[in-house]
């Protein structure tokens, strides 16, 4: 199990580096001078390259690398060119809300995500199994923005079930996670379904059926024990697909998250905000992944002789 | 009369026999077990159609402001006889819009498909052909692009390197290849081991002969597929880019941009949200199912 444990914490930590030097290489694509950029268009050349110095920027590639990750490891995330905050604050500030978002994004997806794919997998290849899984092939497909400003047209401003955006409570969190969680759910059914299929295909499931156990305790008390456990293991997709999708919905209903730090340093090109947010949700994913196997491989032991 | 004995004489048994079927029958089993693959392939159609015709099936020009395209109040107008789906708040004709809109859409699902492929089938079989340093360094790299969220990844890209359609393909086209990769370099691992290739090996046959000739052809099942489904993908994230605003750039259409302009004014005019909405869920949908069929068809083992 150590082994198996230190395995993997040095393949994560690869990947962290990976990703540090990618986001590190991607803001030397920007067009213009970062050194310009902060001290604005009218500044002398001399000013420029005083900044240019203090930043380090006339530094070889690896020794600002190596800086960065400095500053990474202390937990500077760099300074907003926009207003001179640190972007950890900026982030900070924000963090609560999408974490809320998010979270509620994550139970609707396994409340309609499981239910649905028990369903198909228990009435595999029937009409109920077919109608569930294009129903999910539909869920897949839709504009998640686009399916959060029909709700806010018709249940919110029509209807006037649910706040239009916003924060403030339950209330205003239901639309946006609904929204949030539409594409995950259908994902989970096909995972679910899939996981659980193989499980009834299964001797012990069998030998419980022959026995006369009745089809409800089969299905809950054997198989969907084992079945949910592969599912468990998408977490760190599930993340991704959560924290790209907040990037959208925060616009959609005007919700003051991460999300929408990101959007609005998009249109400022305030680079530091925006490789920041993204360096964050790529080392979140990681820490989630590797959480997940570690917990999977006390789960199921087998998994460390692979 | 006298042309009746050329026909066969048991037609009708042919068809119910057990003899083999004629084209159309064969098509029509195939339909049958494969609904989702032709129901995805005729919307595909459909938006191909469209797209390339759209000078032609457009009904106005998409960027001219009417004059008589606002009310009094200056709100766009609901649907009419000369605006079959109504007007923008630019006054501009949503139908053509939305016609044109196809085009980019198009444009970016496919050739940023097609990018990703390029990389992911390059990377996967050098990866699994290979083996050893080789394979690892390729993995290892596609762990990292896969760890960051895709859509905000390409977003940030799309930001740093200018909002424009070209750089909207390539960003996507460029960050999208990891999971093609590892699909292939598995399928590879597999192909690698069965006896014919292993016979090209033993007598001498080059490696690129063999990565061409034995390989390849056998991994092109999964590359169909994936390569359908990325395109719809692909569809959604272009919409997206352009809904904040940093992919294509108005006044040209795009579904995304149309939903954006359509939010500040969907009280008054819910078509503008209604209409490039159901054209981008249809599209998507489209690829979604043909992708879905298509491997149901051509592997049921993979991706399942």
């Amino acid at each position: 199990m150590l082994a198996y444990i230190v395995r993997r914490l040095g393949g994560a930590i690869v990947v962290l580096i990976g990703i540090s030097m990618v986001t590190f290489l991607i803001t030397f694509a920007v067009p213009g001078d970062p050194a310009r950029m902060i001290v604005g268009p009218h500044a002398s050349m001399q000013v420029v390259e005083q900044v240019r110095h203090n930043l380090g920027l006339d530094k070889p590639l690896y020794i600002q690398y190596l800086n960065y990750m400095g500053r990474l490891l202390h937990g500077n995330l760099g300074y907003s060119y926009n207003d001179n905050l640190p972007v950890w604050t900026l982030i900070r500030q924000r963090m609560g809300n999408t974490a809320q978002l998010a979270f509620g994004g994550w139970i609707v997806e396994l409340a309609i995500g499981i239910p649905f794919g028990l369903i198909s997998a228990l009435r595999h290849q029937k009409l109920s199994d077919y109608v569930v899984s294009f129903l999910a092939t539909f869920g897949f497909s839709l504009p998640a923005f686009w399916l959060g400003m029909e709700l806010i047209y018709n249940v919110a401003y029509k209807l006037h079930w649910f706040p239009i955006g916003g924060t403030g409570g339950i209330r205003h969190l239901v639309l946006p996670a609904v929204t949030l969680g539409i594409v995950g759910a259908a994902f989970y059914q096909r995972l679910i379904k899939a996981s659980m299929l193989e499980v009834f295909d299964q001797d012990y499931i069998r030998t419980a059926r022959a026995n006369g156990v009745p089809p409800f305790r089969v299905t809950f008390h054997h198989a969907f024990r084992n079945g949910i456990i592969p599912a468990v293991t998408y977490a760190g997709m599930d993340i991704s697909l959560l924290l790209g999708g907040v990037v959208l919905i925060e616009q959609v209903f005007n919700y003051p998250g991460v999300g929408e730090l990101a959007y609005m340093s998009i249109n400022n090109l305030d680079v530091p905000v925006i490789m920041a947010t993204v360096l964050l949700a790529a080392v979140f994913v990681v820490v989630a992944n590797f959480v997940v196997d570690i917990l999977y491989a006390f789960i199921d032991p087998r998994i460390t002789l692979s | 009369m006298s042309q009746l004995p050329l026909q066969p004489a048991n037609s009708a048994a042919v068809a119910a026999g057990p003899r083999p079927r004629t084209r159309s029958q064969r098509l029509w089993k195939l339909m049958r077990s494969y609904p989702s693959m032709f129901i995805g392939g005729f919307i595909v159609l459909v938006m191909i159609v469209v797209a390339v015709f759209a000078p032609v099936l457009a009904p106005h020009d998409p960027l001219h402001q009417f004059d008589n395209g606002l009310n009094q109040m200056g709100m766009p107008l609901g649907p009419s006889h000369q605006f079959l789906l109504g007007t923008d708040p630019e006054g501009r004709d949503v139908l053509s819009r939305v016609i044109f809109g196809a085009r980019v859409s198009l444009e970016v699902g496919v050739f940023a498909a097609l990018i990703s492929l390029v990389i992911g089938v390059v990377l996967g079989v050098v990866s699994g052909y290979f083996g050893g340093w080789v394979d690892m360094v390729i993995m290892r790299f596609t762990d990292i692009i896969l760890a960051f969220p895709f859509l905000l990844f390409v977003i940030a890209l799309v930001a740093i390197l200018q909002p424009s359609v070209a750089n909207v393909y390539i960003a996507i086209g460029v960050l999208g290849w990891a999971q093609m990769a590892r699909i292939i370099r598995g399928q590879v691992l597999q192909v690698k081991e069965f006896e014919y290739v292993q016979a090209a090996r033993a007598i001498g046959a080059r490696a690129g002969f063999i990565i061409f000739k034995e390989i390849l052809p056998n991994v092109l099942a999964p590359v169909i597929v994936f390569t359908t489904l990325n395109v719809g993908t692909n569809i959604l994230i272009e919409s997206s880019l352009s809904f904040l605003g940093i992919g294509v750039q108005p006044p040209h259409p795009s579904w995304g941009n149309m939903l954006q302009e359509g939010m500040t004014v969907m009280q008054l005019a819910p078509w503008m949200i209604y209409v490039p909405g159901l054209s981008l869920l249809l599209a998507v949908l489209g690829f979604n199912l043909l992708g879905d069929g298509l491997r149901d068809w051509l592997d049921p083992r993979v991706g399942k």
